[in-house]
């Protein structure tokens, strides 16, 4: 059977993903400390009234609440041993709040063990490895469209959670890392350097995401469409830096700030836009609507003939 | 090889996270009668803050920095016993953990290494440190400094949990607080009563060094020499090369 998000991705059209989790289920009452993934089992409506809040301001694309789903992750968790059944439930959520509109597609997210793996620090290749085949076996056998690595930030644990994946899950996989230095990652990678190692491995996407301001993320997508790999782009940049107003994380980008951003990302070359930490619903149906009056643009390089184009646009 | 080519390979090869050679050239020191202070003050020392200082500019990364520390923990090993036997003390005691609900220790382990490379004595609570912990390792280590460090936006308000919780138990008065974290910065560090924001672990060994020099407790003249000397090196250091 053909595959829908990689159909999409190759015609050309500009999908558009969701905003955060995290802080959103902050503002939803997560509490201090509390893993989001715990709220799969626990507040299982919530995650259920986030996905739906963003499939109706326009997404395109929903991500699971598995971001920090590994075993390894997960050790902590009062569900360390439900690790599984907590990505299954996932999947299974983000589906049934995508059947509300046609064509809305799910991709499973993976996030980062959270540890640095060998030689930098104590992880293995292989319990990284085993940790994300765990993980992309559950999200796909709970009905993700496609699977996405995000926030990663050293080579090493994403080419182990592209092995793992690749060894459990048949599904198109996305792999989008954080620049949070500005430019680079925690561990010093430019763009450049995770296009080499990462593009002959075989992804559908590459991305960038959360990472440090809007600037910088427009220095990134610039970078990564310079290196020309023939593989979209997939970008979802926070909306900015929080700024704490009590015990709550407040970002001060706007909707309208971030859909202009998105609009620059797309003429730049990304085939996915989003928005990470601090992004809402409404930041998400800014850049929703952005990004379709970007592509009718594109459809009439006419736009001169106003009165036309309007006609053609319908 | 004279006493100072040994000295400045030590410096190089630490600068340069070369494990297995700063190991060699420290055996190699201690054959030749080079005193171990020397090495300490005049090679390594220097060498991690040249290491942090490179780090807070963006020249360097996580990879680079836990190479040059494990290189200068190789080194200490062999050092320690002599040092101690010198009777080199410790600068002070730092209780150090991540917040509760937090399992993020890449920032903390970098602290933990820059303020031991710097001469602290470092008890570290690792992480998912409940506030009672924070409570029971500063009434039974007494350390000079506690460091409380969150990585998420949803676990930074554990630091003045903490912070109240020293203050109940009647600790708060007795430790500097020193709070860090990707999400954190010093306007929020303030607000929740920490006395310190540290934005990074080189920054975090400084601000540590201040703190006890603000006490009353100034570092000693080998010490005050190498920080003074790497003052100086990092004066005439060439501008930021921005990416």
């Amino acid at each position: 059977m053909p595959n829908t998000f990689l159909e999409r991705l190759n015609s050309g059209t500009v999908m558009v993903s969701d905003g955060a989790t995290g802080t959103n289920y902050q503002k939803m009452g997560l509490g201090l400390g509390v893993p989001p993934e715990e709220w799969v089992i626990d507040e299982p409506h919530n995650v259920l009234a986030l996905h739906r809040a963003f499939v109706e301001a326009g997404s395109d694309i929903i991500l699971t609440c598995s971001f920090g789903g590994t075993r390894i992750r997960m050790r902590d968790s009062k569900y360390a041993e439900r690790a599984p059944e907590i990505n299954f439930r996932a999947a299974q959520l983000a589906r049934q709040a995508a059947s509300q509109r046609d064509g809305v597609l799910v991709g499973g997210s993976l996030g980062p063990t959270g540890q640095l793996c060998e030689p930098y620090g104590e992880l293995t290749h292989d319990a990284a490895v085993s940790a994300y085949a765990e993980q992309a076996a559950a999200l796909t056998d709970g009905g993700v469209d496609f699977l996405i690595l995000e926030t990663f930030f050293a080579l090493e644990e994403a080419v182990a959670a592209i092995e793992g994946v690749k060894r459990a899950s048949a599904l198109p996989l996305v792999v989008s890392f954080s620049y949070d230095q500005g430019t680079r990652t925690m561990m010093g990678l430019r763009p450049s350097q995770v296009v080499a190692a990462i593009a002959p491995l075989g992804v559908a996407a590459i991305g960038a995401n959360c990472g440090k301001s809007l600037d910088t993320m427009e220095q990134i997508v610039a970078e990564l469409s310079a290196q020309r790999a023939g593989i979209p782009l997939w970008i979802k940049p926070n909306a900015g830096l929080p700024r704490m107003v009590g015990d709550v994380a407040e970002y001060d980008i706007s909707p309208e700030m971030m859909a202009a951003y998105a609009t620059r990302f797309v003429r730049a070359g990304a085939s996915v836009v989003g928005g990470c930490c601090g992004s809402t619903p409404a930041h998400v149906a800014a850049i929703a609507q952005a990004v379709k009056a970007v592509a009718r643009e594109d459809a009439l390089p006419t736009l001169s003939l106003s009165e036309t184009s309007h006609d053609l646009r319908g | 090889m004279t006493h100072d080519d040994t000295l400045k390979a030590l410096y190089d090869n630490t600068v340069n996270g070369k494990v297995a050679e700063v190991k060699e050239l420290t055996q190699q020191g201690l054959n030749t009668d080079l005193d171990p202070i020397a090495m300490l003050y005049q090679a390594l020392l220097p060498a991690l803050q040249e290491v942090g200082r490179r780090f807070e500019i963006g020249d360097f990364f996580v990879p680079e920095m836990l190479m040059s520390a494990r290189a200068m923990q190789g080194a200490l090993n062999l050092l320690r016993p002599l040092l101690a036997a010198q009777g080199e003390k410790s600068l002070g005691k730092v209780v150090i953990g991540t917040v509760k609900g937090d399992v993020h220790d890449i920032g903390k382990n970098l602290c933990n290494i820059m303020l031991e490379g710097a001469g602290f004595e470092v008890f570290d609570l690792g992480v998912n440190t409940s506030p009672e912990k924070f409570v029971e390792a500063v009434r039974k280590h007494e350390p000079e400094i506690v460091g409380m460090s969150a990585f998420l936006t949803t676990t930074m308000p554990m630091i003045k949990v903490n912070i109240e919780a020293l203050k109940k138990a009647g600790l708060r008065d007795k430790v500097a607080v020193m709070a860090g974290g990707a999400p954190v910065t010093a306007e929020y560090a303030a607000r929740c009563g920490a006395d310190y924001y540290c934005p990074d672990a080189s920054a975090t060994a400084r601000k540590a060094k201040e703190i006890l020099g603000a006490q009353g407790d100034a570092p000693g003249g080998a010490l005050a020499e190498a920080v003074a000397a790497v003052e100086k090196m990092m004066s005439v250091a060439e501008p930021l090369d921005t990416v």
